[in-house]
C-alpha cells in the first residue's frame, strides 16, 4: 500500500511539473487545403438559419436552432498589417480571438462530417463523467452509514480517481484528433486552428483522489490496531 | 504473531471461566476472546495489570516469546 502510494505522489509531482511546462507549449495548425480563403466578413444571415412564419400583417422570421463546435484560433499575420480594433478606456487595443464557436443549423449537423465526429466523441466522456456521478454518490451514502475507513470506500475513490485520469487521458487524444479533423474541414481567413493540451485540473484531481484512497487504507490500518487493542 | 499470550493456561489454573474473567478485568468477552486467539495487535499495561490480578500471576506467566519460523 505504501508502495502506491508513493507512486500515485511521484505521478502526482510529474503531471503539476508538466501543467507549468505545458502552459508555455502551444501548436498551431493552419488550413492545408488550396482553396482560397474567404475573407472575414459581416452578412445577412443565410436563410437556413432561420424559419418564417406567416402572421397577422406580415411574416415573422424565427430562429432556428443550431448546434455549435468550439475552435480555438491563433491569428495569423493579417494582410497589410490590418487587425482589430477596439478601445479600451481611450486607448486602441487589438482584439485577438483565442476560441470561436461554429453554429450550423441543428437539422443540418448530420450532413456535416466534423459536427459528427465533435459530437460522437464526447460520447465516452459522458459516460466516464456518469460513472463517476455513480461512485460519488456510493462514497457519500457510505459515509452517511458512518463507514468510512473501510477498504471498500478506498477502492471506490481509488476508482473515481483512474476515472478522472482516463477522462484527461481521453480528452488529449480527442481534441488532437478533432483538431486534426477540423483544420481539414474549416476555413477560417486570417486565423490558424490551435490545439491546446486540456486543463490538467481533471488529471490533478484523479490522482489527489487515488492519492486520498491510500490515506484512507492507511486510516482503516490504523483504526483496526486501535480496536484490536486490548 | 511473535507474542503469544497464554491465558487460558493460567484460567485453567485458578479455575476461572472467561465470562468471570472478563467481568473481574473490566474488558467484554470478545475482547477477551481477541486477546486468547492471538488476534491482538496490543494490550495496555492497564488491561495487563488487571489480568494479573485477577489470576494472581506475572506478565511473564502469560506473556511468552516465540521467534517466528521465517526469522
Amino acid at each position: 500500500m505504501k508502495k502506491k502510494l508513493r507512486l500515485y505522489c511521484g505521478l502526482l509531482t510529474l503531471v503539476l511539473v508538466a501543467a507549468i511546462v505545458c502552459d508555455l507549449v502551444h501548436v498551431s495548425y493552419s488550413n492545408s487545403t488550396d482553396k482560397e480563403r474567404e475573407e472575414l466578413y459581416f452578412g445577412k444571415e443565410p436563410d437556413e438559419f432561420s424559419t418564417t412564419e406567416e402572421i397577422e400583417g406580415g411574416v415573422r422570421r424565427k430562429s432556428k436552432p443550431t448546434m455549435c463546435i468550439d475552435v480555438n484560433v491563433q491569428a495569423r499575420h493579417y494582410p497589410k498589417d490590418y487587425a482589430l480594433l477596439s478601445e479600451v478606456d481611450g486607448q486602441v487595443c487589438r482584439v485577438d480571438m483565442k476560441q470561436v464557436s461554429l453554429a450550423i443549423p441543428a437539422d443540418r449537423v448530420t450532413q456535416s462530417k466534423p459536427f459528427i465526429i465533435t459530437y460522437c466523441s464526447i460520447i465516452p466522456n459522458v459516460l466516464l463523467l456518469g460513472w463517476l456521478v455513480v461512485i460519488v454518490f456510493q462514497v457519500l451514502r457510505s459515509v452517511a452509514r458512518r463507514e468510512v475507513f473501510v477498504a471498500r470506500i478506498a477502492k471506490k475513490l481509488e476508482l473515481a480517481g483512474i476515472l478522472l485520469v482516463a477522462y484527461w487521458v481521453w480528452e488529449y487524444i480527442r481534441s488532437y484528433i478533432v483538431t486534426q479533423i477540423l483544420v481539414q474541414y474549416v476555413n477560417l481567413a486570417y486565423y490558424d486552428i490551435k490545439w491546446f493540451t486540456p486543463n490538467f485540473i481533471c488529471l490533478i484531481m484523479g490522482l489527489a483522489l487515488m492519492i486520498v484512497s491510500q490515506i484512507i487504507l492507511m486510516g482503516k490500518e490504523l483504526q483496526e490496531e486501535q480496536e484490536l487493542t486490548i | 504473531m511473535s507474542i503469544i499470550v497464554n491465558v487460558d493456561v493460567m484460567m485453567a489454573k485458578r479455575k476461572m471461566s472467561s465470562q468471570e474473567l472478563a467481568e473481574k478485568i473490566g474488558i467484554t468477552a470478545a475482547n477477551l476472546s481477541i486477546l486468547k486467539t492471538g488476534k491482538a495487535k496490543a494490550v495496555r499495561f492497564s488491561t495487563l495489570e488487571a489480568i494479573c490480578q485477577a489470576l494472581d500471576c506475572q506478565p511473564g506467566d502469560i506473556l511468552e516469546y516465540r521467534a517466528d519460523e521465517e526469522e
